[in-house]
């Protein structure tokens, strides 16, 4: 086979391939398609599978087989030629057959983009800081005060009537016009005294009731409640079983031995430093990874072509489909809320698209430029480690010898390696840090700590909608392109 | 009797074309045609030498459709052999 390459003068990363295939291959290629064709075609005179490639070729036009082996050879031949070429198509080939026939060789020019050239600028050797956030007392304190409201528990009270913050646990018959409705009752249900739960505006008049009081309760349903409620006005007659209170638990060595398994506080509060600590390096090594990349992304200089910006985008939305997804949202259903079309949404992905192009090719550069090699088996256990989880033996051998995908996940390695081999090779200054007053940490522990001790007040009877949870990711932020994504 | 007139069409199937490898060839001749005149016919058409004709006839067969009854066509056919190391370039319909 031979094969020309020229690169378009004006399009840097546009190549046109001229491949020539020599006749024998042709003939080859025609002779398995009358293998394959022959085996189903039933020609009188003859038992099917049974024909002789002459009559077969009279049979159905002499160039049919031919066309056909063709349409076959040309893909296998244009795959075959990029490789020897030496060069990385992005986008599907556009391929003009110039000529065949019978005993002559097959002409064809494919015409591709290309992984454009990278200009790396300096990436050796660079001068970069790992900021390190301290882990202060405070932090530690902060997890322990976490541990101990995660350990709270609902205990009965000895108390005269209910105030605000206790939890009441409630019979009530709900009525609508006179007229009980559905999740309207229930018996033993656990209401946590706050204004927002439940209907809002019930539980608040608890407040004074005395343990197996009777009362009348009178509350409208919010306008975002349940269809059939919203906007109602219901009574529920209650009656009041037992006022429970929340008690969290001592700091103390009793904590520590049920919170974990520690024998003392002293040992918890290390662990939790230890933690702390450790996901404070594994923060800052990913924030310096994200630097250094950063850094020499900037430095290189790349002319991207559109159609992997374009791809990238592609894949963009559809792992923000896939995210929006994850929290039961549909993509046609967020564009409509924020009242965009999908080609606008394209655009805002645009900036970041180009990024992540443009990082990846310069660390595939890098990669090149220091010899960074990936070896099959690791292809294999990165395969295995992304592609595994939730899939049989069979199905991950079939998708493992599936050479796009292969490929994908060698370039993933690949720039996994570079990235590895920057931070080898930079000039890292560890700056450890004081944390600003964390504000945000706080939030992390409220929803959680909830999780074991609020009430779980009768969701239905309370009619609230499914809580949309807010599926607002940055599109800067998302995923990094991966296997899965493509799966 | 014209040449073209003998031999009325090539016989192609299974058997004939194994038969081709020995150089024999198979025809579906005239009926009333002997031996010397598909000789003489293959001879002229295709420009070859003839050294062996083996004929044989296959009676038309009872076919019926419903009440009605028939045959099928009566035909002649002929193997021709030809001499050592020639052939007949592809059959094209005559």
């Amino acid at each position: 086979m031979k094969t020309t390459v020229e690169r378009l003068p004006d399009h840097p990363a546009r190549v046109v391939l001229e491949v020539e295939v020599e006749p024998e291959r042709v003939e080859q290629a025609v002779d398995r398609v009358y293998r394959r064709v022959v085996r189903d075609l039933r020609i009188p005179g003859f038992r099917k599978g049974r024909a002789p490639r002459k009559i077969v070729e009279m049979y159905l036009g002499k160039d049919a087989l031919l066309q056909e082996a063709i349409e076959e050879l040309v893909p296998a031949a244009y795959r075959e030629a990029a490789k020897q070429a030496e060069i990385d198509p992005v986008s599907r080939a556009q391929i003009d057959i110039i000529d065949f026939g019978e005993g002559k060789p097959l002409t064809f020019k494919a015409e591709v983009d290309v992984k454009p050239e990278v200009t790396l600028g300096e990436y050796k050797g660079l001068a970069v800081e790992k900021h390190i956030r301290k882990v202060t007392d405070a932090d530690v304190e902060r997890v322990l005060e976490r541990i101990r409201q995660n350990n709270a528990r609902l205990e009965t009270a000895d108390k005269e009537a209910v105030e605000e913050g206790d939890y009441a646990v409630i019979d009530f018959d709900g009525y609508i016009d006179g007229e009980p409705f559905r999740g309207g009752a229930g018996r033993g249900e656990l209401v946590e005294v706050t204004p927002e739960a439940f209907v809002p505006g019930f539980a608040q008049q608890l407040i004074g009731m005395k343990p197996g009081e009777e009362r009348e309760v009178t509350v409208t349903f919010p306008e975002d409640a349940r269809d059939d409620l919203a906007g109602k006005e219901a009574t529920f007659s209650v009656r009041l079983q037992e006022i429970k209170v929340r008690v969290v638990p001592e700091l103390d060595d009793e904590l520590a031995k049920t919170a974990g398994d520690f024998e003392t506080l002293e040992e918890l509060r290390a662990d939790a430093r230890r933690r702390l600590e450790e996901a404070a390096a594994e923060d800052a090594a990913s924030e310096l990874e994200a630097r250094i990349i950063e850094r020499v992304t900037d430095a290189a200089a790349v002319d991207i072509p559109e159609v992997m910006i374009e791809q990238e985008i592609e894949q963009m939305i559809q792992e923000f489909r896939v995210n929006l997804a994850a929290s039961g949202w549909r993509l046609e259903d967020y564009l409509e809320v924020n009242k965009m079309t999908e080609e606008q949404l394209a655009e805002e992905f645009r900036p970041g698209a180009e990024r992540r192009v443009k990082s990846d090719l310069v660390l595939e550069a890098i990669a090149r430029a220091e010899n960074l090699d990936v070896t099959e088996e690791e292809v294999d256990e990165r395969m295995r480690l992304v592609l595994g989880p939730g899939r049989d033996e069979k199905e991950l051998a079939e998708l493992m010898a599936d050479e796009d995908r292969r490929e994908v996940s060698r370039l993933n390695l690949l720039r996994l390696k570079a990235v590895r081999w920057l931070i080898d090779n930079a000039d890292v200054t560890e700056v450890e840090y004081e944390p600003e007053e964390a504000a945000e940490e706080e939030a992390a522990a409220g929803d959680e700590g909830a999780a074991e001790t609020a009430p779980k007040a009768a969701a239905e009877a309370a009619g609230g909608d499914e809580e949309a949870a807010a599926a607002d990711a940055d599109a800067g932020e998302a995923a990094p392109a991966d296997e899965t994504g493509k799966a | 009797m014209d040449p073209r007139d003998v031999l009325k069409r090539p016989i192609i199937t299974e058997k004939a074309t194994m038969l081709m490898e020995q150089g024999k060839y198979v025809f579906e001749v005239d009926r009333n045609a002997n031996k010397t005149q598909i000789k003489q016919a293959v001879e002229q058409i295709f420009n070859v030498k003839v050294t062996k004709v083996n004929t044989m006839r296959q009676a038309g067969k009872l076919r019926r459709q419903g009440r009605t009854q028939g045959r099928t066509r009566e035909i002649k056919k002929a193997i021709v052999t030809l001499a050592e190391g020639q052939s007949i370039p592809i059959f094209e319909g005559l």
